[in-house]
């Protein structure tokens, strides 16, 4: 416990009451003045700093606030992006076999209209040379005798030949058929047969055990074969 | 690629108008075959050779076959005795008999190619055995095309990534080079070339798979390649059950598709799995046609075919090839005749060891035992030295390896295998690696800096 002196001399200050010794004496009144002033300053210091933490915590709560804004917006949207992004891809999976169906369709078709204009095109085409070489046939024997010669040379391994034509075509052309074969080197048996199995665009040569047939509607045949192979899968 | 322009793409494709085949195709089929219908009859079979009569058909000519019961199935001319024609069959049938009759239909087979193609599984003869619809807007061109000229090929410069530490590091493999896989059976071959296909930097992957068992191709498909890479790959197959010519037709068909995305300007890869079951094939046929045996009974035509078709690989001015043949060497034998005739074909050798194979050194390959030619063209002169100092230090090791094992190595008495020694495990661990890993170019070549200049630490 504290001891309070106090000075006698009413009109001396506190401080020259503390340097005369023995002229002191206990005053309550002095003290209780100097508590209820230090409690004032710890009143006053105490609503201060509630003051002051109060004006932090705003603070603090705006910015919170603020930044908990932006984070729940940016959360939102994401959440809102993420719905999107799914029910897009819902849709589109719901829908994707239907687009894909219309477009194989779309696709298919557009393949099946080239393919048949191909395949029109092309009988056309081979319908077109069948009537002008049918029509230079008979202007030019050469080209019947060109025939020939390659299917002789198809056969040039061959012991033995037959060539075989339309009786009208060796009617014709036979002296020139016949000097063709004459030259075809050393076989075993050389001749030619009139048939009516053979047309007159082409002749047919038989030999061991295999048959050349350059008949005009074989050969486009053959060129039909040969233009529609090119798309196809197999060899 | 993001989702959109992923479906964009799947539509243009389901979209995209069928080709018409160019004039000059349409030209090329035109003169491909003979003018008329030339047919002739089975005269005899012996073996797997038919003998045809009334057929003059040149080599290589495509026929078919027409059996009494109705049956049809291709064949090629593969060689002549007397007059008569002999064939070797291209698809199985079963009721063959003398007097069937042959028609010749082309001077060769062709096969139909285009960028439909990736991403697909054909046969020898260019038809899809996938179960998906035949691919559309190809273009029919001839399998048995003439290798580049010599003069219209560019010298060998870029590097290419493999993905394989030990091949980018040890043996780097150049844009347009052409390598062979050495391997006895069991040994990773297809492991190692599994690993090309997921880390090579090519644009496209042509994969040839010879003889293989039917097993395998659908595991090579799913493990060695996987969805990812099937898409830029495709894979011609023929199975050891097929017969001789399909085995021979894979390994052509698959260098015709490589050439014709070379000339798209492509950088393409192609593996031929295996080369030897490719020589074996024509083996057969050879022998099939009476030609004489010579090494190991293989006929001459094996060593003239084995140029003709490593040559059509390599670099043009549009594209490139980059090649790997397996070689699978009988008993472990580098020195068989076929691994000897490619070795001297080729522009280098990777070796795989059965040795290292059994020390769980995946993958196996014998670093000194293998050679790139092209290798002191393809890299710096930083990079060369680096590999030379791994290379001495695992030709030192090898030297030494017995005395080192029975403890008769007295260490400091030669400083060279004591480095070896110090960095072996090092060494081991950078020419290693899962198969699933892949290492870029440049990681490799750092890591390869570190190691020949000491600095092991952290080395994975």
């Amino acid at each position: 416990m504290a001891i309070v002196l106090k000075n006698l001399d009413r009109h001396r200050s506190p401080q020259e009451a503390h340097g005369a010794s023995g002229l002191t004496e206990l005053n309550l009144d002095d003290l209780a003045a100097m508590a209820r002033r230090q409690l004032q300053e710890g009143e006053n210091r105490a609503r201060e700093v509630i003051v002051a933490a109060r004006e932090e915590a705003e603070k603090i709560r705006a910015q919170a606030y603020q930044e908990g804004l932006l984070q729940g917006r940016a959360a939102g949207e994401r959440e809102a992006e993420q719905q999107i992004r799914a029910g897009v891809e819902t849709r589109l999976r719901e829908e994707l076999p239907l687009f894909e169906s219309f477009v194989m369709e779309l696709a298919t078709s557009q393949s099946k209209f080239l393919t048949d204009l191909r395949g029109t095109l092309v009988s056309t085409s081979l319908a077109i040379a069948e009537r002008i070489i049918v029509a230079r046939l008979e202007r030019e024997p050469e080209i019947l005798e060109r025939w020939t010669q390659a299917a002789l040379d198809a056969a040039r391994t061959a012991r033995n030949i037959v060539l075989v034509v339309h009786p009208e075509t060796l009617a014709m052309h036979g002296t020139e058929l016949e000097q063709l074969l004459q030259r075809t080197g050393n076989r075993d048996e050389v001749r030619i047969e009139a048939s009516e199995e053979v047309p007159v665009a082409g002749v047919m040569l038989r030999c061991d055990g295999g048959a050349i047939d350059m008949s005009l509607g074989e050969q486009l045949a053959r060129l039909d074969e040969l233009i529609r192979g090119t798309e196809e899968g197999t060899p | 690629m993001s989702q959109s322009s992923g479906l964009a793409k799947r539509f243009a494709d389901l979209a995209s108008p069928p080709e018409l085949p160019s004039i000059g195709s349409l030209q090329s089929a035109i003169e491909s075959g003979p003018a008329g219908r030339i047919t002739g009859r089975i005269a005899a079979i012996t073996g797997t050779a038919v003998e045809v009569e009334g057929l003059c058909a040149p080599l290589g000519s495509l026929c078919r076959i027409r059996t009494a019961s109705h049956q049809e199935a291709m064949a090629k001319t593969i060689g002549f005795r007397h007059q008569r024609s002999i064939l070797a069959m291209l698809d199985d049938v079963s009721s063959l008999a003398p007097g069937d009759a042959v028609q010749w239909i082309a001077d060769g087979i062709t096969v139909g190619i285009g960028p439909g193609m990736l991403g697909r599984v054909l046969d020898a003869l260019g038809r899809p055995i996938d179960h998906l619809e035949a691919p559309r807007g190809l273009v029919k061109v001839r399998v048995d095309r003439q290798p580049p000229s010599s003069l219209d090929r560019p010298p060998i410069r870029q590097p290419m990534g493999t993905g394989v530490r030990v091949l980018d590091a040890m043996l780097p493999c150049g844009v347009g080079q052409r390598l062979g896989i050495f391997a006895g059976s069991g040994v990773g071959k297809s492991s190692l070339l599994g690993m090309l296909t997921r880390g090579c930097t090519a644009d496209a992957i042509v994969i040839a798979l010879v003889g293989e068992r039917g097993r395998e191709v659908r595991e090579f498909m799913d493990e060695a390649l996987g969805k990812e890479g099937l898409r830029r790959a495709v894979l011609v197959v023929a199975t050891s059950d097929q017969p001789a010519t399909m085995r021979l037709q894979a390994a052509w068909t698959a260098t015709a598709i490589a050439e014709s995305l070379r000339d798209a300007g492509k950088n393409v890869l192609l593996m031929i799995d295996s080369v030897t079951r490719f020589a074996l094939a024509q083996r057969e046929l050879g022998l099939a046609a009476g030609e004489p045996p010579t090494t190991r009974g293989y006929p001459p035509s094996v060593f003239a075919l084995l140029p003709r078709l490593v040559e059509r690989a390599g670099r043009t001015e549009k594209g490139s090839i980059t090649a790997f043949y397996s070689v699978l060497v009988e008993g472990d034998d580098t020195n068989e005749p076929i691994a000897d005739a490619l070795r001297g074909l080729l522009d280098g050798h990777i070796v795989l060891s059965r040795k290292l194979a059994s020390q769980a050194h995946w993958p196996a390959v014998d670093v000194l035992q293998s050679l790139s030619r092209l290798q002191p063209l393809l890299v710096s002169a930083e990079q060369l030295e680096a590999t030379n100092k791994v290379r001495r230090w695992l030709a030192e090791y090898e030297a030494n390896a017995e005395l080192v094992e029975i403890g008769a190595y007295r260490p400091g008495s030669n400083p060279e295998l004591d480095r070896a020694l110090q960095l072996r495990p090092a060494i081991r661990r950078f020419l290693t690696q899962d198969t699933k890993q892949r290492y870029s170019l440049d990681e490799t070549q750092k890591l390869l800096a570190r190691l020949a200049a000491g600095q092991i630490e952290g080395m994975v």
